[in-house]
């Protein structure tokens, strides 16, 4: 039997192709629901494997992300990259079940292009736009406070599969919330109750059409960028930071000499590194230069509390060391 | 499901059992405008005492197939084996339980399995006391020869 083919009906594969996990042999959706239903357990009708997930879309698996059914609570949705990469390496895989944009509050990096007030103009001169904004979110039910839309920003991504793309197509005039036709049909089947497919998941009114707008579409990205108040923002920038802490001016003017006294150690640090390996006939390129230079002071201005502690520590000496070694593990070994 | 599943099932049987030729001699339906009715002749397999003998089985698909396993018999006293009702001919596989039931397997690896009944009986779960208890305590010269003796009396029944 060839591998286009269902197991259950014999069937070809169209786009109903979903994947078990772990096991990851595919079936119809239709035939391996109806298979689980009629056997007393959830195990894969191949190997025999007891199935935790069901992934709706075979293309899902390969793109990295996909709408995930859970065999015994229901539906929910997440990235699938972490999923993989967690199952293999033979952890349990982590379920997001609210992904709350806002909670995170990570380390800024220090980027001197990014110390601007960050007005709108500015990221479109970036070449994307920023009309257009999608949010990362865990389960079916995105709460409202996590995420504030304003007149300018509007969140396009399927409130089912959390993706973004050209056929987003139906729309819930009440509350805004967008939907893919396919993640919609997929829904309601699951919930045995197909003719639900039209009605919003929020709110339950009737849906109407989208059409995906033509212009550049800046995607949100948890891992550089932020939401602060409904404006997507460098997530490593200091101008990001003084609005998202309500911080006043010169506090934050504070803060940036804080920034840059550390960050010209680390800098002084590193040119002295490349110079001695220019010396010995090696080149430090540019890209891990920066690298090596960010990694640093970031780690130094978590030590020193965002505060200049020159009393305190011996940052030259503490740079000197995180450098070396972060060089080394960059494969400079020679240095 | 059942329907066009059976029409493929009908299919992939013809094109593939002439790789199985030494084993299933026919496989197909009694009736070819009624695909829920099949029947299906085996070959004894080599160093066993079935050698040289061909055995008939009935197999009835249920509109439930393939969510719910075929009903397979052999040919009423036509099978002497341990886990074969000699009267009935109805067979205890394991695969044919709706608990170890998968709608992966098909007509033709159902045949197979039943194929490899023949020589590997089980006695944890026989239809046929008294064969199984002679295998019990491993007569096996007793049981092949009771069997032979079944076998070549069939004609008279």
């Amino acid at each position: 039997m060839s591998d286009l083919e269902c197991a259950i009906c014999f069937e070809e594969f169209k786009e109903d192709r979903c994947a078990l996990n772990p096991c990851h042999h595919t079936f119809h959706l239709e035939c391996i629901r109806i298979w689980h239903s009629y056997a007393d357990d959830l195990k894969c009708p191949t190997c025999r494997t007891e199935s935790e997930t069901i992934t709706l879309g075979f293309e899902g698996v390969s793109d990295g992300y996909g709408v995930i059914i859970n065999l015994r609570d229901g539906f929910y949705v997440r990235k699938l990259q972490e999923f993989s990469e967690m199952t293999s390496v033979g952890q349990t895989p982590q379920i997001i079940t609210d992904f709350n944009i806002n909670q995170e509050v990570e380390e800024e990096e220090d980027n001197d292009d990014n110390e601007d007030s960050g007005d709108d103009h500015r990221l479109k001169d970036e070449g994307s736009g920023v009309d257009v904004l999608v949010n990362e979110m865990g389960e079916l039910s995105i709460t409202e406070n996590t995420v504030r839309v304003p007149s300018t920003t509007r969140i396009l991504q399927c409130n089912i599969c959390g993706e973004i793309d050209e056929s987003i197509n139906e729309c819930c005039d009440d509350c805004n919330t967008l939907y893919h036709d396919h993640c919609l049909r997929s829904l309601a089947i699951e919930i045995f109750q197909p003719q639900s497919w039209e009605l919003c998941v929020q709110c339950n009114k009737k849906l109407g059409k989208f059409n995906m707008p033509g212009e550049d579409v800046r995607t949100f990205n948890p891992d550089s960028s932020k939401i602060v108040n409904g404006r997507l923002r460098d997530k490593n920038s200091l101008a990001t930071e003084r609005i998202y802490h309500n911080m006043h001016l010169d506090e934050f003017e504070t803060l940036r000499t804080v920034k840059y006294k550390i960050q010209e150690h680390v800098r002084n640090v590193l040119n002295d590194f490349k110079k001695r390996a220019k010396n010995k006939g090696i080149s430090i390129s540019t890209a891990d230069f920066i690298f090596v230079n960010k990694f640093v002071s970031r780690n130094l201005y978590q030590i020193s509390e965002y505060k200049y502690k020159a009393n305190e520590i011996d940052y030259d000496g503490e740079a000197k060391k995180q450098v070396l070694h972060q060089l080394i593990l960059l494969g400079y070994t020679n240095i | 499901m059942s329907e066009r599943r059976l029409l493929k099932e009908y299919q992939v049987v013809k094109k593939e059992l002439g790789n199985h030729k030494n084993i299933i001699s026919s496989l197909e339906p009694i009736d070819s405008d009624d695909l829920t009715n099949w029947t299906a002749t085996i070959l004894g397999p080599p160093n066993t005492p079935y050698h040289g003998h061909s055995f008939d089985l009935r197999i009835h698909l249920t509109p439930e197939y393939p969510l719910k396993p075929p009903q397979v018999t052999f040919s009423a006293y036509k099978m002497p084996h341990c886990n074969i009702e000699f009267k009935t001919g109805k067979i205890c596989l394991n695969i044919l339980d709706n608990a170890n039931w998968s709608p992966v397997w098909n007509l033709l690896t159902v045949v197979l399995a039943i194929y490899q009944l023949l020589s590997d009986p089980v006695t944890d779960s026989p239809l046929n006391i008294d064969l199984s208890n002679i295998l019990k305590i491993k007569d096996t010269s007793a049981y092949y020869g009771l069997i032979e003796y079944y076998l070549n009396n069939k004609s008279d029944k």
